[in-house]
């Protein structure tokens, strides 16, 4: 199991058919669970990442999905379900995050880890991605607020609703 | 994980020595404690490290940040958003409240080097001094606004 310099780690993501997009990254795009995921690779000088973002874009707190992603992330050893920075049209991806510790850059990490790292983040995303989905859909929950607060909320939203439409008619 | 030569406990200490590391054997056996000095917090981190006692593919690399028992969905919020930013480190809480900071490194010896520990030790050391201010900010205010703490992180601004 030869050590591969981070030139040649490079190298080994521009065979497997990524492209590289930055100094340090690379991008592909995968066929999963009956859709394409976009598939970002990073040489880090200490870690190797992929990052593979989940094409759902929450907008509130939702915590049912932070609660889930805490469970998932709690019972793996390498990848985490996480909330991306935030993104041009507001909101923020959900992601998951797969890394690795690296050596130096001249023996930087083996094929093999890399291989590793690829198919445990798309084995998490066959696996976890479905319930995700099917929890991201379930929208906004308010923190800790009673059902009385929660229609309030709601009652509020609907007015901020109901005010932009009469300003959008005016 | 493929099959292969798994790093001994003698191993693993000649790579504490080899980065200039002190240890104290941990509580249970193939687990070692490493204190480290947090300058942010002028005190003195103690990490764990066992040697596949968790999951016999890996080393890994544990600090635990805090006690984060009330305010559980602002908590666990935090740890989502910092998740998304952190590179190598993972956060987690616990089922007792107990927040932990986790990276775990190839214990299989063709693919395992010693800076590989390095980098999981600082990834931990920095993931703990990155979510502790946003934590206290869950645990002071009830109505904490996490994104504005985890802003204020990020931008370097004042703590939360």
């Amino acid at each position: 199991m030869p050590m591969l310099s981070r030139q040649q780690a490079g190298n080994f993501l521009a065979n497997l058919g990524l492209r590289q997009v930055d100094r340090d990254i690379w991008a592909g795009q995968q066929w999963l669970v009956g859709r394409i995921f976009p598939v970002f690779v990073a040489l880090r000088e200490a870690f190797v990442e992929i990052e593979i973002p989940l094409n759902l874009v929450t907008q509130c707190d939702q915590i049912l999905l932070h609660r889930l992603f805490n469970e998932i992330n709690r019972q793996i050893a390498i990848g985490k379900f996480a909330i991306g920075s935030e993104i041009d049209h507001g909101g923020r991806m959900l992601v998951l995050r797969a890394d690795l510790p690296v050596g130096t850059d001249e023996e930087y990490i083996t094929e093999e880890s890399m291989a590793i790292l690829f198919a445990v983040a798309f084995k998490l995303i066959e696996k976890h991605f479905p319930e995700i989905e099917n929890i991201f859909r379930q929208g906004c929950q308010i923190s800790g607020a009673s059902s009385e607060d929660q229609a309030r909320g709601i009652l509020g939203r609907l007015r901020i609703f109901h005010g932009s439409e009469e300003e959008h008619r005016a | 994980m493929p099959n292969g030569e798994f790093l001994t406990s003698e191993q693993l200490e000649g790579c504490f020595r080899a980065l200039g590391w002190r240890w104290l054997s941990g509580p249970l056996p193939e687990t070692w404690i490493l204190p480290f000095r947090s300058a942010e917090r002028s005190t003195v981190e103690m990490i764990i490290v066992d040697n596949g006692q968790a999951n016999p593919n890996f080393i890994g690399v544990i600090l635990p940040v805090m006690k984060g028992t009330q305010n559980r969905d602002c908590v666990q919020k935090a740890l989502a958003l910092a998740n998304g930013v952190l590179g190598l480190v993972k956060i987690c809480i616990d089922n007792d409240g107990d927040v932990t900071a986790h990276v775990c490194v190839p214990r299989q010896q063709g693919l395992f080097r010693c800076p590989m520990l390095r980098h999981a030790v600082e990834a931990v050391l920095l993931g703990a001094a990155f979510i502790r201010p946003i934590l206290d900010c869950c645990l002071k205010d009830e109505h904490c606004d996490v994104e504005a703490a985890l802003r204020s992180r990020l931008t370097g601004g004042p703590r939360s």
